[in-house]
């Protein structure tokens, strides 16, 4: 994968970058907003990671600019200030996402590759498998080896955004953004609990494991490797 | 658990709700918005807000004011006008009387009968004349009378010999040996007095619809500025603080007002705008050096793990330099906040909804702790509010989280929501421990917490975040004994009828 990062803090972009390569990607840094969005004008990137300010010309108006002339790639906005409304802000301009700082590497690298492979809208899929396990969209039905699985509501959104993401590591602030809404950090383990919940459901009566966790970051759903 | 599945499943969620009452109403009852179209006189009239204009108030008074005057000044007019009829009318018989004694003086009592029978007296229609003998009898006479004492008279009733029908003055006087008087019609004073009143009262009220429709038009032109300041103070108090009171040249008060106001409000957005600036500094020149921290912590973790070693005080020192990341960006949130600015970006929000996906997440944490969770309101009912669904949210998982974290095992945590005399509100409460009513209010002071130690996690900053969006939303928070334990109401009392 392709990413351009720009990042005006030399030591964040160095270490990013040194992340984003030991994961297998290409990745250019740049420190000024302007030549970033020239950058990106000359060079078909996968993803764009932006600082919202940026020497030149800061990460809203460089987004803007590229929206505006017809650039469609995957924009994950990085800031260090939250709120919602830099958020707002943010995805107004056209960014995809946004990770506030200071932040895991992990989480980045999540993010980059969920935005990176987001399906495209032409045809949403009705029904997801992972090994055994079968969500029926439509019918809202959960199934495993056969077996019906009686989900929660919530759990069932859980185990949606988990089997979207097959083989990605879907992060815990992921996870309480897409299922729960939730654009803060809540200071009991609501995500925690759920999952252990479903874990008992979708794992536990049967064989093999698909549910993982991730040390320090979140879960992945896959079969067995 | 109650919650009805379809209500709070995203993937199920029904089309959004629309609104019972669109918001834009926000100025019913209110003038004609001056936006739309100037309002006409007419729609003015007959509004009920004209009573309410100051300004035609103060037409009325006075208007009130002018009509009395005008009443005194009429009665006093009217007076000097009629009293000064009737001195004339009193001279002319006086100075009749004077001729007719001349004659007598000079040729005796057959030459005033002669005169008076053919010099053609009465030489006028109005005036009269009556000669008697000291026994009473009539020596000559133009109107009938019966004898009176000398003096001066006034008959109110037809006199026969008089053409009009009115009053009729008298003056009796010797003549010689004999009576006479000489007696002339109160025509003219008769007619000041019966138009006089129609006058009055013509002019009366012509001047009444004067002054009320002079007061109408200085209400409505006043109307037209006192609007357009009330709209531009209603939306900077919605947080657009750019907006500005409009300033003619005319110079007068209201102008000179505006100006003041003006000023007030470039000296608070600058305020605003300087503590933004402030924060995102701070929050820049602050958050790099964390991010720095973060990302060496991180490698040294990483690369321990690499080589198999897990050193626990490096997970510590991550959560540490994440917990100080998390107060401060909380304290600068707060700020922003308190700020207001949020105010502008309001959607109506449905508080149940709001509520109901709240108690769905916290319900199984609820359960893990080992205490129950009490569900009293129905998630499919709606409740709309002005506000921020992001942030209501927080507030709801905030009042959740105390009530998790002080009390023990086997609590009993209770949602409620609802509306109160059109007023939505909901409430967290617990049986726990509860607060000592002295420390109640202190709750939602910055930094403070109960245990004096500080050991247990947490900032201190959850109950003055809440306070901060329940301030930002117009709510009112109360804490009260829930007899036992602690009940935290959040009442919505601005957003009745939305």
């Amino acid at each position: 994968m392709h990413i351009l990062l720009v990042e005006d803090d030399l030591e964040s972009a160095k270490y990013a970058a040194k992340g984003f390569t030991e994961a297998g990607h290409v990745v250019d840094v740049l420190h000024d907003g302007k030549e970033g969005m020239v950058q990106c004008l000359q060079t078909d990137y996968d993803v764009l990671v932006v600082d919202r300010m940026l020497p030149g010309m800061d990460g809203l108006s460089m987004v803007k600019a590229l929206r505006a002339s017809g650039n469609k790639t995957p924009v994950i906005f990085l800031t260090a200030v939250s709120g919602v409304d830099d958020r707002v802000a943010g995805l107004e301009a056209g960014g995809d996402d946004y990770l506030t700082k200071p932040f895991a590497f992990s989480e980045l690298l999540a993010r980059v590759t969920a935005l990176s492979r987001r399906p495209s809208t032409t045809v949403e899929a009705t029904n997801l498998q992972v090994g055994d396990l079968e969500l029926d969209l439509l019918q809202r039905v959960a199934r495993r080896g056969g077996t019906d699985i009686e989900l929660q509501p919530r759990e069932f959104l859980l185990l949606e955004v988990l089997m979207r993401n097959e083989g990605r590591v879907v992060s815990r602030t992921m996870l309480l953004e897409q299922v729960w809404d939730f654009h803060f950090d809540p200071k009991t383990s609501v995500v925690e609990t759920h999952i252990s919940r479903l874990r008992s459901k979708i794992d536990k009566p049967f064989d093999s494991q698909l549910l993982h966790t991730v040390r320090n970051l979140g879960y992945s759903l896959h079969v067995p490797r | 658990m109650a919650l009805n599945d379809s209500s709070t499943d995203s993937e199920e969620s029904p089309p959004p709700p629309t609104l019972p009452a669109p918001i834009a109403d926000e100025h019913s009852g209110a003038w004609p918005r001056t936006e739309s179209r100037q309002p006409f006189l007419g729609d003015l009239l007959l509004s009920r807000q004209l009573y309410k204009s100051s300004a035609f108030r103060l037409g009325l008074a006075i208007s009130a004011i002018y009509l009395v005057c005008v009443s005194i000044a009429f009665g006093l007019s009217y007076q000097f006008l009629h009293s000064g009829v009737v001195e004339r009318i009193d001279r002319s018989l006086e100075i009749h009387y004077q001729r007719v004694l001349a004659v007598y003086e000079d040729f005796g009592d057959e030459a005033v009968r002669i005169m008076m029978a053919n010099t053609g007296l009465p030489m006028q229609a109005n005036l009269g004349f009556n000669l008697r003998d000291p026994q009473g009898n009539i020596i000559t006479s133009t109107i009938e009378v019966e004898p009176m004492d000398l003096g001066w008279w006034t008959a109110k009733d037809k006199v026969e010999g008089f053409k009009s029908d009115g009053s009729v003055r008298f003056l009796v006087v010797p003549l010689g040996e004999n009576i006479l008087t000489i007696a002339r019609s109160l025509e003219r004073a008769d007619q000041l007095r019966e138009d006089a009143p129609r006058w009055f009262v013509n002019l009366f009220f012509a001047s009444m619809f004067l002054g009320l429709l002079g007061s109408a038009i200085a209400a409505w032109r006043m109307h037209g500025r006192i609007d357009r300041i009330t709209e531009v103070m209603r939306s900077v108090a919605a947080g657009s603080l750019d907006r500005r009171l409009p300033v003619t040249a005319s110079g007068d008060d209201i102008n000179e007002f505006s100006i003041r106001v003006n000023d007030a409000l470039d000296q608070l957005q600058q305020n605003v705008a300087g503590l933004r600036q402030m924060s995102s500094d701070m929050a820049h020149e602050l958050k790099t050096p964390l991010n720095r921290l973060h990302i060496h912590l991180e490698e040294a973790a990483n690369k321990l793990y690499e080589e198999g070693v897990e050193l626990v005080e490096v997970d510590k020192a991550i959560d540490e330099a994440d917990y100080i990341n998390t107060t401060f960006q909380t304290i600068l949130y707060i700020a922003q906040i308190e700020a207001g600015a949020r105010k502008a970006s309001f959607k109506p929000v449905n508080l149940m909804e709001v509520i109901g996906s709240v108690a769905e997440a916290y319900e199984a944490v609820i359960e893990d702790a080992e205490n129950t969770l009490e569900i009293l309101f129905d998630a499919n009912d709606a409740q709309y509010v002005m506000g921020d669904k992001d942030l209501l949210m927080q507030l709801m998982v905030n009042l959740i989280e105390n009530s998790v974290r002080h009390c023990p095992k086997g609590t009993k945590i209770t949602l409620s929501a609802d509306e109160y005399h059109g007023e939505p509100w909901f409430s967290v409460s617990d049986n726990g421990p509860g607060i000592p009513l002295e420390f109640r209010e202190k709750v939602f002071q910055r930094m403070y917490r109960l245990e004096e130690s500080r050991t247990t996690p947490g900032s201190g900053l959850g109950m003055t975040f809440v306070k901060a969006v329940a301030d930002l939303h117009s709510a009112d928070i109360t804490t009260c004994d829930n007899g036992p334990g602690l009940s935290v109401t959040v009442n919505f009392v601005e957003h009745r009828d939305l």
